[in-house]
């Protein structure tokens, strides 16, 4: 009874008059590339894709399985000569010119998701491309990832041309969700982000005061995760204070630090996480009478006997939570 | 199970049945029925009766599904009786199974023209059935993904309406993605 006819051939054309969200859910299954494509069907299709409400520009997929070569000899120092590494240039120049037209036509549209990944090298080359891309998703994006980050081992890409987020003196109205990847990042030559709910930054290098300085300029802010975060000098003690914030849950992953002070009154979750190099040298907790689970599952490098004590004081500080989670480590001393 | 039965009736007037755990696999349908004005039968003026029976028998698949695949089972007809399922080889085997029968039906059930294949996508999107509405779509975008324009077109009967001078331009710039961005 159901359709046994088959024709491929289609007498008329249906799926042009689709209902947009229809259509931007079909796009949403292809890949950029494949997207960019149907621009050229009809001059509905051209505008189409411009009203799409993710966009994701990710230097791998854009690249064939040559232009990896290039990279990877570009990473390997090795003796395929200037050639592979003009090419390699020239790819990613048209990857950001790409960047810089797909805003364009989306000037003024408000986006719900930003993904840029771009392997940014140990070049100031692109520095000065990346601004506008940072100061359109401050502007009209929902959710922004910005991933610099590529796989030149630490000692290589750090701490030389290190991007810096440009300064932005209005307040970011939509941004809800931002994830920071290989940047340098003070908040402090920045307004303020009014919605901003989830903060993640891996591998950003930040000032002393930088973390309490984004919490206070984030009133809605709820989720903060560091992870390999740097400071200029790295053996100190971050404060992150912040009496009047919002902030739910903090979790911190192997950054370069000696320790934390935490004053954070509003925390419900509180993880320390990952590597260390170096034991804490302190773990201050004050004000976390609502804290309802704590979690220590850091493993430093290097065993110490003073260990203990830090440890004894921040269980101490901590003795009212519902959930306390431990490493092997942590139950060691 | 008490399976109470819910009418549903289509653009052009004919009434078909199905079960009230199926017709949950739709949140619209599922709205109904939970805000309690079911009236006898449920006037759907956005589907016709050459669709509404594929949309049934979708629902009738996955209905009372929230996404476990035990609960297919139990929910399901029950074939074998099954006591509460233990974590064990025996388990995994019977779940693929289940993935490679549910795999192999949706085969033959996506197996028709065009036609319906957007008559569905509708229906899907006005009843809100999420893994419906997927299926289709991913349907519409296999036809797409990995194609030349030329062949986008042509699976769709799309016309072009650019003027000779933007074809051209066009061209152009394809070329040089083709180029920079090689098929894997």
């Amino acid at each position: 009874m159901m359709d046994s006819r088959k024709s491929n051939k289609e007498t008329c054309d249906r799926i042009s008059h689709l209902p947009e969200a229809i259509l931007h859910h079909i796009l949403s299954f292809l890949s950029t590339k494949d997207v960019l494509r149907t621009s050229f069907l009809s001059k509905s299709w051209s505008n189409l894709w411009t009203s799409i409400p993710i966009l994701d520009f990710d230097e791998t997929r854009f690249y064939d399985k040559e232009v990896m070569f290039y990279y990877r000899c570009y990473h390997a120092d090795c003796s395929q000569g200037r050639k592979a590494e003009d090419k390699m240039w020239e790819r990613k120049k048209r990857f950001a010119d790409l960047i810089d037209r797909s805003l364009l036509l989306h000037e003024g549209q408000n986006i719900r998701e930003l993904k840029i990944n771009f392997h940014h090298l140990n070049d100031s080359v692109f520095m000065t491309r990346f601004d506008p891309w940072v100061r359109f998703a401050l502007t009209n994006v929902l959710v922004f990832h910005l991933d610099l980050s590529s796989d030149l081992s630490w000692s290589e890409k750090y701490p030389e041309s290190m991007y810096q987020l440009p300064p932005c003196h209005f307040p970011s109205k939509l941004l809800k969700v931002m994830e920071l990847n290989f940047c340098l990042f003070n908040p402090l030559e920045h307004n303020n982000f009014p919605c901003l709910e989830t903060v993640i930054l891996t591998e950003v290098e930040l000032l002393e005061t930088s973390v309490q300085d984004l919490i206070a300029n984030c009133p809605h802010l709820e989720f903060l995760h560091l992870k390999h975060c740097v400071w200029p000098d790295p053996l100190e003690v971050i404060n992150i204070g912040a009496p009047r914030s919002q902030l739910k849950h903090l979790r911190l992953e192997s950054n370069d630090v000696d320790g934390y002070d935490i004053n954070v009154p509003s925390l419900l979750h509180i993880q320390f996480v990952g590597e260390t190099e170096e034991m804490y040298n302190c773990l201050f907790v004050k004000n976390l009478s609502k804290l309802i689970d704590a979690s220590l599952e850091f493993e430093p490098n290097y065993l110490h006997s003073s260990h203990g004590e830090v440890l004894c004081e921040f269980l101490n500080d901590v003795d009212h939570v519902k959930v306390l989670t431990l490493s092997d480590y942590c139950l060691q001393v | 199970m008490s399976s109470t039965k819910i009418f549903l009736k289509s653009s052009d007037d004919k009434t078909f049945e199905i079960d009230e755990t199926a017709a949950r696999a739709s949140e619209t349908l599922k709205n109904i029925i939970d805000g309690g004005c079911l009236d006898g039968v449920i006037p759907l003026p956005n589907v016709s009766s050459n669709i509404l029976p594929k949309v049934i028998e979708y629902c009738k698949k996955h209905g009372g599904d929230n996404g476990s695949s035990k609960k297919i089972a139990n929910g399901g007809v029950d074939k074998d009786k099954e006591i509460l399922p233990d974590y064990d080889e025996e388990e995994d085997k019977r779940e693929k199974v289940r993935v490679d029968e549910l795999k192999k039906w949706e085969e033959e059930y996506m197996d028709f023209d065009q036609q319906v294949l957007y008559d569905l996508m509708l229906a899907a999107n006005y009843l809100h059935i999420k893994g419906l509405l997927d299926l289709t779509v991913e349907k519409a975008a296999s036809m797409i993904r990995g194609r030349t324009p030329d062949q986008i077109r042509e699976n769709f009967n799309i016309n072009s309406d650019f003027t000779p001078e933007e074809e051209e331009e066009m061209i152009l710039i394809e070329d040089e993605w083709d180029d920079e961005w090689a098929f894997d």
